[in-house]
């Protein structure tokens, strides 16, 4: 029996772990492309997720067929527009600030988005279905298909991204604007077309992060709290200089998420996980995969 | 002119004395013929708790250049230390409130000698994490806090007089802030106030001339949280009540806003700041049409931030004091640019 | 007599060799050159002594008329006390201080007010504040800046800034000044002025300057000595006049130049 517990958080971690994953990489993508370490990742994902929600809600009042379905891909279209609008609106005229300045600006962010949220749609808590319902027993083993379906989106999506920026020439375009945007921008790289796309990409990021973590926490403006802050440990012990490094981070919190809030405690899951961070920094201060900047005087 | 450059000169913030004994004017005029709703007291009470956070906050990113993102937490364990003598101890107002600072700050340098060995993205993110620990410390350690059902407190008493007239209590906190604008000013006028500032502009340059970074920024932490816990312990004894969720990221987000917003490095700017933190709430709640708008004071201080970094890197009261003030009151011999802005130019 | 003596210096980078079995000595009370073409590695030199890059293996002694230590004993922000200065190759002033903070800031370790006597002003405070703005004002006396004690840093005309770096390591009272390109940015006239200045920094207050400089007409007028690298390794040592007509110098910069 203790070993089919243990199997079970370790898919349950796999599960968060690899949303955690894809909200990291959002965040280190953008930050690696234009400096700014937004901090409104986890407000922005709320906010496509109570688009989501309305839309599911509203097509199943209509009576569509496939409510989820709708609600799906209208998530994907909104979460594009709104990472567009807001790179658009609040980040390109900032770009002159300094790098504190550009911070402080997804903090305000943070305060916009959710105060909009709550205006929008309340403060209440939704229901939210799973992609995928019912469960799989095999041998006392309780499996959701769910499970299965995120880590599955979520390597689809790795996979398209990581393919893109290895392969295609706006991949190259990318890689390049991260390694110094002036040179890029000199060679010929549109980098304000770079910029505006890596803001749509992790925009949807975390909007999937947030549609495949709702069932769990519910639809509400606190919802992405926790996995804000855990996709940021993330990215902080895979290392903000690589890009598979927020990846394997995430998988590895997510899982030991799971394991110490089955076996120590929940009330104290997050902060015994960020205690290990902090450990872990001291030895490794720049996380697992990253590396220390050289210092030009 | 010469006059007033003499005057500047001699006194340097008699700017801050002529403003605070102006409104402890007020304060007593008021007192005598009751100008002011006890609505308005309380929101008094609170731009100037608040603006002693603001100007601790202002301390660690305004003059330092560091970023934290618990400092709530510091704030919160301020209130609560506050909380706890005066209930089981019965001490003395201003033992209290010198310990409700020592304590915060004990812990901000502990926390600080491992913290401040990263760079500011991680410092802010290990900070994110350090407030969040410290906000669930606050609902489970219920021997210490009563977790929810949170704790009620007296206002203070000197010398045998009870301070229970929120009037009463507004002008001691006046008091306090003034002293804390004194020190401030001696603070960041000195040797170890230009090293931080020499921190926050060049970390190699300043290195060089024999400022150790980990010494100059352990101090800035140090001394925020002090000012920050004096805070928590003045919200404590305002309130009558201290609650756990009160200590969230969102205060966090409160002080950066209010220091952003009002200018960073600026005493009159953590002023300003608080401030308008307080009073947007209040402003939008007696708007006809945004007060029907759930938490609009959010949307309008993120804007308001966002703008600022935009058009006023300076903040709002350096802005205008670079711009009307100074100008007229010191003429050519004030010590102009020692601000810090947030253009692109001032990375180091 | 040398007040600096590099020895066996060697740094790399991930494999690439940056500075290779370095040796040279600075005569005390010299103004002493480090040349080279783009890339030589001057600028690594520069910050391993000052303890901003830690070295592969070598020694850096340094003397100051008394003692002799090793500067791979100190930490970066410890040099300065034992008296090694320096300045940057791009400008690393104070950009949001005045121009007067700057000079204070300079002065950093040798002004001894403590936390206590700054933040309650207590007796000790004036007078130690007094002294060292008093000094602050006659370096900037010195170096033509004065009249902008309270400009900020970063509104100062580059050739300005570049001064104003100097004054503000002349505020350590230095034995040593190390400068990084000091003339870079710097019009004709300007040059010119730093030329002098320079000379009589030295002989003055005798202080001895160590300088990376591009410029060569600067270096030739000015140094007593000159060490001349190419891919980390010294190719020739001596005077302007023998750095002028040696062959392997002249080579390293043609060469460097059909690149």
């Amino acid at each position: 029996m203790g070993r089919i517990i243990f199997i079970q958080n370790i898919i349950g971690g796999l599960e968060t772990g690899s949303l955690y994953a894809l909200a990291a990489l959002g965040v280190v993508l953008i930050y690696r492309v234009s400096d700014v370490t937004n901090f409104a990742q986890g407000e922005m994902a709320m906010f496509s997720t109570f688009v989501t929600f309305t839309v599911w809600t509203y097509s199943r009042a209509a009576g569509y067929s496939y409510p989820y379905l709708i609600a799906f891909f209208s998530a994907l279209i909104f979460s594009a527009v709104f990472g567009y609008l807001i790179e658009r609106v609040f980040i390109r005229p900032t770009t002159e600030s300094s790098l504190l300045g550009k911070m402080i600006v997804t903090f305000g962010l943070i305060l916009i988005v959710n105060g909009s949220a709550s205006a929008i749609f309340g403060t209440d808590s939704h229901y939210l279905q799973r992609a995928v319902g019912g469960t799989i027993i095999i041998s006392n083993l309780v499996i959701r298909p769910h499970s299965f379906f995120v880590i599955f989106l979520a390597l689809v999506i790795m996979g398209v991204l990581f393919y893109m920026i290895k392969y295609t020439m706006f991949g190259v375009a990318i890689r390049a604007t991260a390694q110094d945007r002036e040179t890029a921008r000199l060679m010929g790289v549109n980098t304000i077309k770079v910029t505006a796309f890596t803001w749509i990409m992790a925009t949807i990021m975390g909007a999937m992060a947030g549609l495949m973590i709702a069932p769990a926490t519910n639809v509400s403006t606190g919802m992405m709290a926790d996995v804000h802050l855990k996709s940021f440990i993330a990215a902080v012990l895979g290392g903000f200089t690589s890009f598979v490094g927020p990846v394997i981070g995430g998988l590895i919190i997510g899982v030991m998420d799971n394991l110490v809030g089955y076996y120590i405690s929940t009330n104290w899951q997050t902060v015994i996980v960020y205690g290990i961070l902090i450990l872990i920094l001291i030895f490794k201060p720049y996380g697992l995969f990253g590396t220390r900047p050289q210092k030009k005087v | 002119m010469m006059f007033q450059d003499k005057l500047i000169n001699s006194h340097p913030y008699i700017k801050y004395i002529i403003v605070t004994a102006v409104f402890f004017l007020v304060l007593l005029i008021d007192l005598q013929f009751i100008i002011f709703t006890s609505r308005t007291i309380n929101l008094l009470i609170r731009v100037v708790y608040f603006g002693i956070m603001a100007l601790g906050f202002n301390m660690l990113l305004g003059y330092a250049g560091q970023i934290s993102l618990g400092h709530a937490a510091y704030m919160g364990l301020g209130a609560y230390l506050t909380a706890y003598f005066s209930n089981h101890m019965g001490w003395n107002f201003m033992i209290i409130l010198l310990l409700s600072g020592l304590i915060p700050m004990a812990l901000g340098i502990i926390l600080g000698l491992v913290a401040l060995r990263m760079e500011r993205l991680y410092l802010a993110i290990a900070t994110l994490g350090l407030g969040v620990t410290g906000q669930m410390i606050f609902q489970e350690w219920r021997a210490f806090t009563r977790g929810f059902s949170g704790i009620r407190l007296e206002r203070p008493e000197i010398l045998g007089f009870a301070f229970n007239n929120s009037r009463h209590f507004l002008m001691l906190i006046t008091v306090i802030l003034l002293l804390v604008i004194i020190l401030t000013y001696n603070f960041s006028r000195s040797r170890t106030g230009r090293a931080l500032s020499a921190m926050r502009d060049s970390e190699y340059a300043s290195q060089s001339l024999g400022i150790s970074l980990f010494k100059y920024k352990l101090l800035a932490f140090a001394a925020s949280s002090f000012y920050v816990g004096i805070a928590g312990s003045l919200y404590a004894y305002a309130e009558r009540y201290v609650h756990p969720s009160t200590w969230g990221v969102e205060l966090s987000l409160d002080m950066l806003a209010m220091v952003v917003i009002g200018g960073l490095a600026s005493i009159g700017g953590s002023l300003v700041g608080a401030g308008f933190l307080v009073l947007v709430p209040r402003l939008t709640a007696a708007t006809p049409v945004l007060a029907d708008i759930t938490n609009m004071n959010y949307i309008l201080t993120g804007l308001a931030m966002i703008l600022v970094i935009k058009y006023m890197p300076y903040g709002i009261y350096t802005t205008i004091d670079l711009k009307l003030i100074q100008p007229y009151l010191m003429g050519r011999s004030g010590e102009n640019f020692r601000y810090q802005d947030l253009k692109k130019e001032s990375d180091s | 007599m040398s007040v600096l003596k590099i020895e066996a210096l060697r740094k790399t980078f991930g494999g690439l060799v940056a500075v290779d079995d370095l040796n040279f000595a600075v005569p005390r009370g010299s103004i002493y050159g480090l040349i080279g073409p783009n890339g030589a590695g001057k600028t690594t030199v520069f910050n391993i002594i000052t303890r901003f890059y830690q070295p592969d293996s070598g020694r850096i002694l340094f003397h100051d008329g008394q003692e002799k230590v090793d500067l791979l004993d100190y930490r970066v922000h410890e040099i300065i006390k034992l008296g090694v200065a320096r300045t940057f190759q791009n400008v690393e002033l104070f950009n949001n201080m005045t121009v007067m903070e700057n000079m204070l800031a300079g002065g950093h370790t040798a002004l001894e007010t403590n936390f206590f006597q700054e933040v309650f002003r207590l007796p000790g405070f004036g007078k130690k504040e007094k002294e060292a703005r008093r000094k602050a004002r006659e370096v900037l006396d010195f170096l033509n800046l004065s009249g902008r004690e309270n400009q900020r840093a970063s509104a100062q005309a580059y050739g300005m800034q570049k001064l104003l770096e100097l004054g503000r390591i002349l505020m350590t009272d230095p034995e040593i000044m190390l400068l990084d390109e000091p003339s870079a940015g710097m019009n004709n006239r300007e040059t010119g002025h730093l030329a002098s200045l320079l000379k009589s920094i030295q002989q003055e207050f005798e202080i001895t300057i160590f300088l990376v400089e591009h410029d060569m007409s600067l270096v030739m007028n000015i140094c007593d000595r000159i060490t001349a690298i190419n891919f980390g390794r010294k190719i020739f040592e001596g005077s302007p006049e023998e750095i002028q007509s040696s062959e392997a110098v002249q080579e390293a910069y043609l060469g460097s130049e059909d690149e």
